[in-house]
């Protein structure tokens, strides 16, 4: 077969594959003509596709699993050993082999645990064991359970315990229903291995390996916790280096950690860093959770992929899955605190919140008991009732006397609404399809030995410092001791200084209607650098604060970009814009005076805003620029020599984006973040070393960031990590209390503005709706019905494809794509066939079209500079609709009218206008209403007799709709929470979809 | 970390600079460290744990890779080789078994006698690596993306990493070259 017939035969099985079923065969038969072959080629592909079951979707594991099996464990029935008979084999783990005996001696069963030879090499280190172990088993507590004896015979050595009669916690778990686990029994569980875990700790004996299977529950409602001192012996046996140096993790010295229980480690731990009591804790708390949601907080397909998200994800909330009390939602996440100096220090801290809790859920049953008798005994018999048969069905470790006593109105409203996953929308499209985590934060050295650079922050401990979700900007001063960031509440935002000795945070600059932005400090750390630029005005102006308190001082006026202080402090710089499309890399004295221009770049060849920085040497500056290549945009970084302006690009490697630069004062390097090339890639942190300048992705995980702060030891850096969570919900006949969410993405980004036009959806003349989604790494558009079911992929193309809307008359489909290097306005098929280009400019978006089915209106953009523009749905020559800066536009119902954004003079505050479809200066004008950001979408209502836009408060945003007659504002909408990124009528007006969610960003602070 | 483990890093540091001999000279010491690591899990791991190939080939990593003198690039190198590695093991084993319809001498294998594989186990993944040689013909890079995913056990992410495509090709591939596997060991089938 030729290689071009085996693309043809590639290309056409996609494209069927992205039809509908029922139009598949005409399609194949349309694209084959009397190509019989290749007909009959793709068809028994797609039939084989459709057979593919779950063929080789699981990595051949089972197979090497068999293959790397023994089938004969060491001991058998009626062996002896000692004065022990074996009875049978009771279960298999990672530590060894456990079987159920009988003492001959005192005549009562026992467990004995026969460990791995290679646990057992060194009889020093088992002689450790047998201390740490007999000291745990001596405290006689009754939740650990009780060692009879350490022994040996011939070379085995075993471990003879009480032998608990009942399950593991793991096995528990896994014999629940959907219902999930009670609230009571949860607590109960997490007190008593608490409780073992606290006089552990007291005698200085760490666990180091708390998991459910570590847990055993007996059929009297005792928790027992196994293996103390087991998990420190088989580290330390197989370690095959004589020093457990912090470089060789668990990871890579137990096969055992890695095989089960890396989702129970602690930072620290898969680190290699020593661990202490606090390592416990974690544990506990991952078992907790797992508990509630049925499901381990960090959790990947590889091992690797898990470590990743220990050491960088915050898990999700417990309410995400199950609705549970906000007091266990805190003290699960005190308990997963990365750092541990911010977890639960001692793990009776941890019993006493979680007794706490227990008992204020059981105060609350007794509240309802004196308020209601008689309900109370109603309810009680259906508690009985239920407890009843899970006790028979799931729960023989559970089944008496400390139930009865637990047994609670509430807790029982907990039974029933502690189930797993009973909130998961219809469909989760799981950023693991995008997403990576190959590096463990552990980046890389160059090849050459010789000239290797240090690359800094190759294994980093990451902390988050703000937990609010509404963090704008943040910077750190010089000597590490002060985070200065930018939060948002309630509209306004505000400049917050953060000490990070005792964490305290104090106000430095009260909340305005203003956005603050590119925080620098001074290199004494005592004054910082702002850019304040006030809501619905684009000028910024660079103000200076003394840290300590005092009154802002105004320096500059228009300046866009983040500044950067030269090494003597007396100078500054940064990048202005203009009208004209230019980008100027200014210069001035500290105090603002004596501006200059250094050099100056236009249009598609421009500086990057993100932020410049002044090399430690003095002698060059530092900034992202744009360059234009065979019509393809890109960034690099680039060199502005502070003699003579010249710019020197510095690397080869092309990124899509360039945020904040900081220099590394060595000189040696710079740390900065950046997304790379390509559709759904994230902002990264990056460093790129001199005078090699190789650039480097220092972190390679799941998140967003933006801006890199660095302490002049270049130990410490602060940046800002975004997660982007959206839904889809539909009202019926308006109805908005009535709304129901129909699908929801997760994304640990916000991808920029891109991210905002892939957020609209469109409801289709028939009632089905179609969206743009990157589930399968590239934006693209997909059609489903307004119950969320019937999901299919309409295109799937290079380029990222978004904003998809459908002609009225159901002809077409008109969206944007990017696939030539620039975004346009593109045409397809309702099948997703017959792509077509409407327009070929430079930077055009935000299609919009007329109901009469003949046109469509965007904004486009030139030098910096956008107007509205219309083309005709069958392509030719765009029109001009202004001149003057205009975007969103958006037809009224009767196609007679557009409205927009728009401002006469550049730099003046945007107002909403409503001009004639055939353009011209806008005939009627508003004041952007209190609330609604610029660009977001301001629409017609379906009779067309009011403006309907969202209105953002405190993080909440709802729908308002504003009567073209002058009367009164109104809400529409009453969500209690999150944003909402776009929402639209259906074609006959009598449902409002609305796509809303959350984007939080927070502060992180990486050390290495 | 093994004695061995300078040699190796610069074999794969020399391979992913474009040495490609240093490759030929890599392959035997990490299929020998799989095996160890291997028989090292079977005095340990029972029925009740799934083992994890990928854990496998990343112990495999942190224990012959000095991890300082590498980039993540050469990582992603080696988990290629241990993929195509994993495979040789499991195929080997499986056609050893005596249980495939070619190459079946029932002679034990090296690894452990006592072992068991269900016979039409093996006899599908022998067929897999009969479909997948000619597949590796037609369309390396397909190939590739099944070796690393199948028998390496790598996400669709890593697999992405290791080929330096997009995660969005791999899914294509790996949906296309899926079908036309299915299809030929179906074919394979009834053709006997």
């Amino acid at each position: 077969m030729t290689p071009e017939r085996w693309q043809q035969i590639d290309h056409l099985f996609h494209s069927v594959l992205a039809r509908p079923l029922s139009d598949r065969t005409e399609f194949l038969k349309q694209a084959c003509r009397d190509d019989e072959f290749l007909r009959s080629e793709v068809e028994s592909l797609i039939e084989s596709h459709e057979q593919s079951d779950s063929f080789i979707d699981k990595p051949a594991e089972d197979l090497a699993a068999e293959l790397l099996n023994v089938s004969q464990t060491r001991l058998r029935p009626g062996q002896v050993l000692g004065h022990y008979v074996i009875s049978s084999l009771l279960g298999v783990g990672g530590m060894g082999e456990v079987y159920l005996a009988r003492d001959e001696k005192l005549g009562r069963p026992i467990a004995i645990k026969l460990l791995p030879t290679e646990f057992t090499n060194h009889q020093d280190r088992v002689r450790r064991f047998e201390l740490e172990a007999r000291a745990a088993s001596a405290l006689n507590h009754p939740n650990i359970v009780t060692i009879y004896e350490i022994g040996q015979s011939d070379s085995s050595h075993f471990i003879a315990t009480e032998f608990i009669d009942g399950q593991t916690l793991r096995q528990h778990m896994a014999s629940l229903d959907s219902s999930g686990i009670d609230i009571g029994q949860l607590l109960d569980i997490a007190i008593q291995v608490g409780s073992a875990l606290a006089a552990a700790h007291s005698a200085g004996i760490v666990h180091r390996d708390i998991k459910p299977e570590n847990i055993m529950l007996r059929g009297d409602g005792f928790v027992k916790v196994l293996d103390f001192g087991l998990a420190k012996l088989a580290l330390e046996q197989t370690a095959e280096v004589p020093d457990e140096s912090v470089s060789l993790s668990m990871v890579s010295t137990n096969a055992g950690v890695v095989m089960g229980t890396v989702r129970y480690m602690s930072p620290e731990q898969a680190k290699g860093f020593e661990v202490d009591s606090r390592t416990d804790v974690w544990s506990l708390g991952v078992v907790i959770y797992e508990m509630v949601t049925g499901r381990a907080p960090f959790q990947g397909e590889t091992p690797n992929e898990t470590i990743t998200k220990i050491l960088g994800k915050k898990p999700p909330l417990l309410s995400r899955f199950s609705e549970v009390p906000e007091e266990l939602e805190r003290i699960v996440a005190k308990t997963l605190r990365r750092d541990r100096e911010h977890r639960y220090q001692l793990a009776g801290d941890l019993v006493t919140d979680l007794k706490r809790l227990k008992r204020d859920i059981e105060t609350e049953e007794g509240m309802a008991r004196t308020s209601s008798a008689r309900h109370r005994r109603v309810r009680n018999v259906g508690v009985n009732k239920k407890r009843s048969d899970l006790a028979t069905a799931h729960v023989s470790a559970f089944p008496t006397v400390r139930l009865e006593v637990q047994q609670s109105t509430a807790s029982n409203e907990y039974l029933r609404k502690i189930s797993n996953n009973k909130k998961a929308a219809v469909l989760v499209l799981a950023a693991l399809l995008v997403a990576g985590g190959f590096g463990l934060y552990r980046l890389a050295r160059r090849n050459r030995a010789s000239v290797a650079p240090t690359i800094p922050f190759q294994a980093i401990e990451l902390l988050r410092l703000t937990n609010s979700g509404r963090v704008n900007d943040s910077a750190i001063s010089p000597d590490g001791k002060y985070v200065a960031y930018v939060v948002e509440s309630g509209g306004k935002q505000s400049i917050w200084l953060r000490q990070i000795a005792n964490s305290s945070n104090t106000q430095m600059v009260p909340p305005a209607d203003t956005q603050f932005y590119g925080g620098t400090f001074s290199r004494n750390g005592n004054e910082l650098y702002y850019i304040a630029k006030e809501i619905n005005n684009s000028i910024g102006v660079l103000y200076r604060v003394p840290v300590m308190g005092g009154s802002p001082l105004k320096l500059i006026h228009d300046v866009d970009g983040p500044v950067t202080l030269s090494p003597d402090e007396k100078q500054l710089a940064f990048v202005r814009g203009s009208s004209t499309g230019e980008r100027a890399l200014m210069i001035a004295n500290a105090d603002g005076s004596d501006e200059r221009k250094l050099a100056s770049r236009m249009g598609y060849e421009a500086f990057s805003f993100g932020g410049p920085a002044w090399s430690p040497d003095g002698k060059s500056i530092v900034c992202g620029a744009a360059y234009t290549e065979e019509n393809r945009r890109f960034l690099t970084v680039v060199g502005v020599d502070i003699g003579d302006g010249s710019v020197t690009s510095l690397t080869s490697h092309r990124w899509k984006a360039i945020g904040r630069i900081s220099w590394l004062q060595d000189g040696k390097g710079i740390v900065f973040t950046a997304a790379d090339l390509g559709s759904g890639s994230t902002s990264q942190l990056w460093y790129m070393g001199f005078p090699t300048r190789q650039a480097y992705r220092i972190s390679r995980d799941l998140q967003d960031y933006h801006g890199a702060s660095l302490t002049s030891d270049a130990k410490t850096l602060v940046t800002k990590q975004t997660q982007t969570l959206s839904s889809l919900w539909i009202a019926p006949n308006n109805d908005a209390d009535r709304a129901t969410e129909i699908l929801s993405f997760k994304e640990d980004s916000d991808y920029g503005y891109s991210y905002y036009y892939r957020t609209r959806f469109s409801w289709m003349p028939d009632g089905q709706i179609m969206y743009a989604s990157i589930i399968n790494g590239i934006p693209s558009i997909w059609v489903m019905s307004a119950t969320g079911a019937g999901n299919r992929q309409l295109n799937n193309d290079a380029g990222e494809s978004t904003f998809p809307s459908v002609t009225p008359d159901s002809r077409y489909i008109v969206f944007l794509s990017d696939r030539s290097g620039f975004s346009n306005v593109w045409r397809m098929d309702l099948d997703g066939g017959n792509q077509k280009p409407l327009t070929t400019g430079e930077d055009e978006s935000w299609a919009w079209q007329s109901p009469d089915s003949r046109w469509v209106v965007y904004h486009r953009g030139k030098q910096g500079k956008r107007t509205l523009w219309r083309v005709s749905i069958d392509g030719g020559e765009p029109e001009q609709l202004t001149d003057y800066p205009s975007v969103s536009p958006v037809v009224s119902p009767d196609g007679n009218w557009i409205v927009c954004y728009y401002r006469l003079e550049t730099k003046a505050p945007w107002r909403l206008g409503i001009l004639p479809f055939n353009g011209g200066p806008p005939v009627k004008s508003f004041e952007v209403p209190p609330g609604v950001s610029f660009q977001s979408l301001v629409r017609w209502t379906p009779d067309g007799s009011a403006l309907a836009y969202i209105v953002s408060r405190d993080g909440v945003s709802n729908i308002w709709t504003q009567p073209l007659d002058g009367g009164p504002a109104r809400q529409i909408t009453n969500f209690k929470s999150d944003h909402i990124f776009w929402f639209e009528w259906s074609a006959d007006g009598r449902q409002l979809g609305v796509s809303r969610g959350a984007i939080t960003s927070d502060v992180v602070m990486i050390r290495r | 970390m093994t004695p061995s483990s300078n040699e190796v890093t610069q074999l794969l540091v020399a391979w992913s600079n474009g040495d490609s001999s240093a490759r030929d000279s890599l392959m035997p010491l990490v299929h020998d460290e799989l095996r160890r690591l291997a028989h090292r899990y079977m005095g340990r791991e029972r029925g009740n744990h799934t083992l994890q190939t990928s854990a496998l080939v990343n112990e495999a990593y942190l224990r012959l890779i000095d991890q300082k003198d590498v980039h993540w690039q050469n990582r992603a190198h080696f988990f290629g080789i241990a993929a195509r590695i994993m495979r040789r093991i499991l195929v080997d084993y499986a056609r050893k078994k005596g249980f495939a319809k070619r190459g079946g001498d029932l002679q034990p294998v090296a690894l452990d006698e006592a072992m068991i594989v269900s016979p039409e186990r093996a006899a599908e993944v022998v067929a897999l690596d009969d479909a997948l040689n000619c597949l590796a013909k037609l369309d390396h890079r397909k190939s590739q993306i099944i070796e690393l995913r199948f028998f390496g056990g790598l996400s669709i992410e890593e697999t992405a990493e290791v080929l330096g495509v997009s995660a969005g090709t791999v899914m294509r591939d790996w949906t296309f070259a899926k079908a036309w596997l299915r299809r030929e060991i179906t074919n394979q089938n009834h053709d006997n």
